[in-house]
């Protein structure tokens, strides 16, 4: 997992929860690069998982909460960090259906090592995407969360329906659909 | 926790951060470092690739040019759009003598006018051109293709030059020219005809051949040239070949000419298409009006010869190379039943012969297919099943490559000779039935003769024997000669029948040759001399010795030869030569011959006079007497003993018989004597006598009881069995032949049933192999073979009872001593029967006789009177014969014949008369002979 995660991740406990909180998850969790991340290095996604675990523990959150809330964070920090990923005339929809072919695909290109998720689109109707969620790593809340910030940037209502395709969560479908106003 | 604490290891995991972000950073800034070095690289490469296609494309771009440039037709290039020439080869400048800047512009359509053709069109670019070069008027060919080059669209105009076409066009008409000259000056009809068959094209042959002139044949139908009788089947198969589109016909047909000549042709006509609906005919046809001719003459020939062979009384068959009939000719087909059809196509060996003569006809058919003829008798089976024999003439033939064809088989009907071979055939197994039985009927009839004969010998004997007078005893000795000479005669048949059936054995003994011949030559002796003929004996001496042979039959033979010689003799001498030839380690080669000088065989008879029956003169048993058997048993006897009697004689001169036998060193076999037993063994022994013949039932009876042997008879076996029930005997005597019970058989019930072991000898007349071991098979102790002597009967007796021969009681020839150096009494034994007193008699006349002629001699040798000597010898003989030794009867021979010179005769004479001296002297000296 790319370290902008990690440094944005512990950015987000600093200031939510405060240094205390971060410094006891950092030190009560294993963690081989001992917290100390660099947004150009990378590091195992499992270390991610340890500090989001024992930060839920430790601030009595629920996981899923958790990472969704995380996700909607990370989304506002990328529109900060890649402003020429996201133009405000292209609809949430239309921006969604790109994540894949278009975002990962010029991620990939600078950074060949990225482990993204993998979503396959499908559009029923205008207003309503369908995608289809892979990832081995089984953070299906946290693209939800994402999702939820992009709706937010992209000033749409949406309404999201996610449904676990299999037992580990390596499979998800996310159902969007957009309310006209 | 402390606040501080918190803030130092934030800074502490910031501070790691930040050095991993440098470490980072110096890493990718290497990756972009080179990157760019490889990007620059690829650059360099790139445009190095670049400049060589450029390059390369220039070069070709000038090789096209080059092109054009040389082509050697003038080439235009002609913007599309306004028909101008913006461009011209070499060539057109050279064959337009304008330079290429002058062409630029040109209107081309105008400077290159078309010529008014059959697709005018202004614009056209194509077709026939006239260009004006000067004063010239020059013409082309246009040819053109659009194109697109460097970047414009254009006509690429390719002139031809129609000059040169022209000179082409010479050509071909030129090898028209010579083609067609061909074509009417061959010596073969050719013509041209539409697929009607009527005439296009006639070459000059053909009007000269069919008599007609060009215009009558042109256009006329093929058909009017043909004989009537040929035409719609020309037709038909013309129209056959336009239909199928056939290429090459052949056909023969008739032609009349227009002089009404019938002529016949051969033709082969091609068919050929011209387009799409028509086709033509072109032909090639040639006179076979001789060929013709010929072959109607082969015709003829043929049939005539086939008309032979169909009528021919034989029957002919050919089969192909797999034995297939090919062709059955019609006698073949009457012989067998069949129709031609029913036999073509049909292997022989499955329908026409028998399981028994497959292999033979396989082996024949493989002879063929070696290209050998061979004639074969078989029995084929006709169609309605019976059989006939046919003798098979078979012989391959030949295609022209020299394989072979097939086979062609002469069969001819040979059943009547076949019949009569089987007729033949049954009738020679008659014959030799008969002659078998014949065979038997002669040893039978030979049989019953000798029975009834022996019993006159027998009963004769027993008469002289009973004290005759002087004249008795003569009619007894005529009676004893005549019926030896009836039975030797009757032995003779017999031992022929016997060899003729192949039933002849000799008896193998071991017996001393000498003496077997002396006895043999005394027999003979006397009667030769008696015909006042000269007998003289060369008997080598190393021939006294025991060898295994058949003394019987080896005197039977001397004795034939010596009694033919005797016949055939009238003047002059017998003689006997006893040669020893080769002396081995085991045996001895000694040569036996018998010569005479009597009337001798002449050549074309030589052969003859050994066959039954034949006589040298059909007059020969008249004149000299004899059934002719002897030298024929002589000589089979010879042949039984591994040898073969030879003869060489001269008419008038005489002959000489002889073989060479090969014999086998013995054992000296200690003799039986018989001669001195003591008769008082037999008294009272009990001796059962089993014999149905009266005659010798009541001879053997007589013999045995002089014996003093208690004897009993019986008629038949049955009666002898019954009387053994009863009493006990000390041996039976039983005879084969009889009623009732025979002897076998009686045999068996003696030994089996009475469990009696009494000593049984048998009496049996065929004293052949498988008889006697019948004999001892059914429990027989011993034999005699009828006629048996007193001797035998004597001897077969003591071996039966096992009783004593007694201690030799020498008689007085064995105390004299037999065959010394002076003296052999064998002869004076044999005829005086060895009675002792007799014998005793006879010597002391000898002595006397011999003495008182020995006195005359010396006067008569001073007086050589050898004539008168001669005569005393002769009267001395017959005592010299019976007493002296061989050597000394030679000698007395000798002086007889008196055949030399005077010193010589006198010496024999002296030698003569000192050996008569010795013999007398030993004689007297002998006390035996002197006493009484």
């Amino acid at each position: 997992m790319k370290g902008v995660i990690f440094t944005e991740f512990t950015e987000m406990v600093e200031h939510r929860f405060g240094l205390e909180s971060l410094d006891s998850i950092i030190t009560s969790s294993d963690l081989p690069s001992k917290g100390a991340y660099t947004a150009v290095g990378t590091y195992d996604h499992h270390e991610m998982v340890k500090l989001v675990v024992a930060l839920s523990k430790h601030e009595s959150i629920p996981l899923p909460q958790l990472l969704e809330e995380f996700g909607t964070y990370l989304f506002q920090r990328f529109t900060v960090l890649y402003p020429h990923f996201f133009k405000v005339d292209s609809g949430l929809l239309h921006f969604l259906e790109g994540v894949e072919n278009y975002i990962h695909v010029e991620v990939f290109k600078l950074y060949p090592d990225a482990e993204l998720p993998r979503f396959s689109c499908s559009r029923p109707s205008e207003n309503r995407l369908i995608m289809l969620y892979q990832s081995d790593k089984s953070m299906a809340d946290l693209a939800i969360g994402l999702i939820k910030g992009a709706g937010a940037f992209f000033n749409e209502n949406c309404t999201i329906v996610s449904t676990a395709k299999n037992d580990s969560g390596s499979v998800v479908e996310i159902e969007i659909i957009v309310m006209n106003e | 926790m402390s606040n501080l604490e918190l803030i130092q290891r934030q800074l502490e995991r910031e501070r790691l951060a930040r050095k991993e972000a440098e470490r980072i950073l110096e890493e990718k800034s290497l990756e972009l470092f080179r990157s760019n070095m490889e990007l620059t690289k690829l650059n360099a490469s790139l445009e190095s690739q670049i400049q060589q296609r450029t390059d390369e494309l220039r070069f070709e771009q000038s090789q096209l040019n080059l092109l054009i440039d040389l082509h050697p037709m003038p080439l235009l290039l002609v913007k599309r759009s306004d028909f101008s020439i913006i461009d011209v080869n070499a060539h057109a400048c050279f064959t337009f003598k304008q330079t290429k800047e002058s062409f630029i512009g040109l209107p081309y359509l105008d400077w290159a006018k078309a010529i008014d053709g059959e697709h005018p069109s202004t614009n056209s670019v194509d077709g026939e051109r006239e260009i004006n070069v000067g004063d010239q008027h020059l013409f082309f060919q246009a040819h053109s293709t659009s194109l697109n080059f460097r970047n414009e669209d254009i006509y690429l105009i390719i002139l031809d030059d129609l000059a040169d076409r022209k000179v082409i066009l010479n050509q071909y008409i030129e090898k028209e020219k010579a083609y067609r000259e061909l074509v009417e000056n061959v010596s073969d009809i050719i013509y041209r005809a539409d697929k009607y068959g009527f005439f296009t094209y006639i070459n000059p042959t053909a009007a000269h051949f069919t008599g007609y002139n060009e215009t009558e044949l042109l256009n006329a139908h093929f058909t009017s040239l043909v004989r009537e009788d040929f035409r719609a089947k020309l037709i038909s198969y013309y129209q056959f070949q336009l239909k199928e589109e056939i290429q090459t016909t052949y056909i023969e047909f008739p032609v009349i000419t227009k002089d009404g000549d019938e002529k016949w042709v051969g033709q082969s006509a091609d068919l050929h298409r011209i387009d799409d609906e028509n086709m033509e005919f072109i032909v090639l046809c040639r006179d076979i009006t001789d060929r013709k001719k010929v072959e109607r003459a082969l015709i003829r020939s043929e049939e005539k010869y086939r008309s032979i062979i169909e009528n021919l009384e034989l029957g002919l068959l050919e089969v192909d190379p797999a034995g297939i009939i090919v062709k059955a000719y019609p006698k073949f087909c009457v012989l067998t039943g069949y129709t031609p059809e029913e036999l073509v196509g049909r292997n022989p060996m499955t329908f026409l012969v028998d399981e028994q003569s497959k292999q033979l006809i396989e082996t024949e058919s493989k002879k063929r297919k070696k290209g050998q003829a061979s004639v074969y008798e078989v029995e084929l089976i006709r169609k309605d099943g019976s059989k006939v024999w046919v003798i098979i003439s078979g012989a391959p033939f030949y295609n022209e490559r020299n394989e072979v064809a097939g086979t062609v088989g002469i069969h001819l009907d040979i059943s009547d000779r076949k019949k009569m071979e089987e007729e033949l055939l049954l009738a020679k197994e008659i014959a030799e039935n008969s002659l078998r039985s014949k065979d038997q009927f002669v040893a039978n009839i030979s049989h019953e003769i000798r029975t009834p004969l022996n019993a006159i010998i027998g009963m004769n004997h027993l008469l002289n024997d009973t004290g005759l007078t002087e004249k008795q005893h003569n009619y007894a000795e005529a009676i004893e000669t005549s019926s030896q000479n009836l039975l030797t005669i009757v032995n003779d048949l017999l031992d022929f029948s016997k060899i003729e059936s192949g039933k002849m054995e000799l008896e193998i003994i071991s017996e001393n040759l000498h003496s077997v011949i002396c006895k043999t030559v005394q027999l003979w002796n006397l009667k030769i001399e008696e015909k006042g003929l000269y007998f003289e004996q060369n008997i080598h001496p190393d021939i006294n010795r025991f060898y295994n042979f058949d003394p019987t039959r080896l005197s039977g033979i001397l004795s034939n030869l010596l009694h033919n010689a005797l016949k055939f003799t009238a003047h002059g001498k017998i003689s006997i030569d006893i040669e020893l030839l080769e002396r081995n380690t085991n045996s001895d080669r000694i040569r036996f011959a018998i010569k005479d000088t009597g009337i001798g065989i002449p050549k074309d008879k030589l052969s003859a006079i050994f066959e039954s029956f034949v006589q040298a003169e059909n007059n020969t048993t008249r004149n000299f007497g004899g059934t002719g058997l002897g030298l024929s048993i002589a000589k089979d006897l010879v042949a039984l003993m591994n040898s073969q009697l030879t003869v060489s004689s001269e008419v008038d001169q005489g002959s000489c018989f002889e073989f060479i036998l090969e014999l086998a060193h013995a054992e000296e076999r200690v003799a039986e004597t018989t001669s001195n037993f003591d008769l008082s063994q037999f008294k009272d022994k009990r001796v059962l006598l089993v014999e149905d013949n009266e005659i010798n039932r009541f001879m053997a009876q007589t013999i045995l009881e002089n014996w003093k042997l208690e004897v009993t008879c019986a008629e038949n076996g049955a009666i002898a069995v019954e009387k053994l029930t009863h009493q006990p005997f000390d041996v039976v005597l039983m005879d084969m032949q009889m009623p009732v019970l025979d002897g076998l058989q009686a045999t068996w019930v003696i030994r089996n049933k009475l469990k009696c072991d009494t000593p049984i000898i048998a009496l049996t007349a065929n004293a052949v192999k498988g008889e006697l071991e019948k004999c001892f098979e059914a429990g027989m102790n011993d034999f005699l073979s009828k006629p048996y002597t007193q001797k035998a009967l004597q001897a077969a007796l003591i071996r039966v009872l096992k009783l004593q021969p007694l201690p030799i009681q020498h008689s007085i020839a064995e105390q004299l001593p037999i065959a010394s150096d002076w003296i052999d009494l064998s002869l004076l034994i044999q005829n005086t029967n060895n009675n002792a007193q007799f014998m005793r008699k006879m010597i002391h006349l000898m002595i006397s006789e011999t003495e008182k002629r020995l006195e005359e001699i010396p006067g008569l040798l001073q007086l050589k009177d050898q004539e008168s000597i001669r005569k005393i010898a002769h009267a001395m003989k017959p005592s010299i014969d019976h007493v002296a030794h061989a050597n000394v009867r030679d000698l007395v021979r000798k002086v007889e014949a008196g055949n030399e010179v005077f010193e010589v005769f006198s010496e024999q004479t002296n030698d003569l008369m000192l050996s008569l001296k010795k013999v007398v002297q030993l004689l007297k000296e002998n006390p035996i002979v002197t006493d009484n």
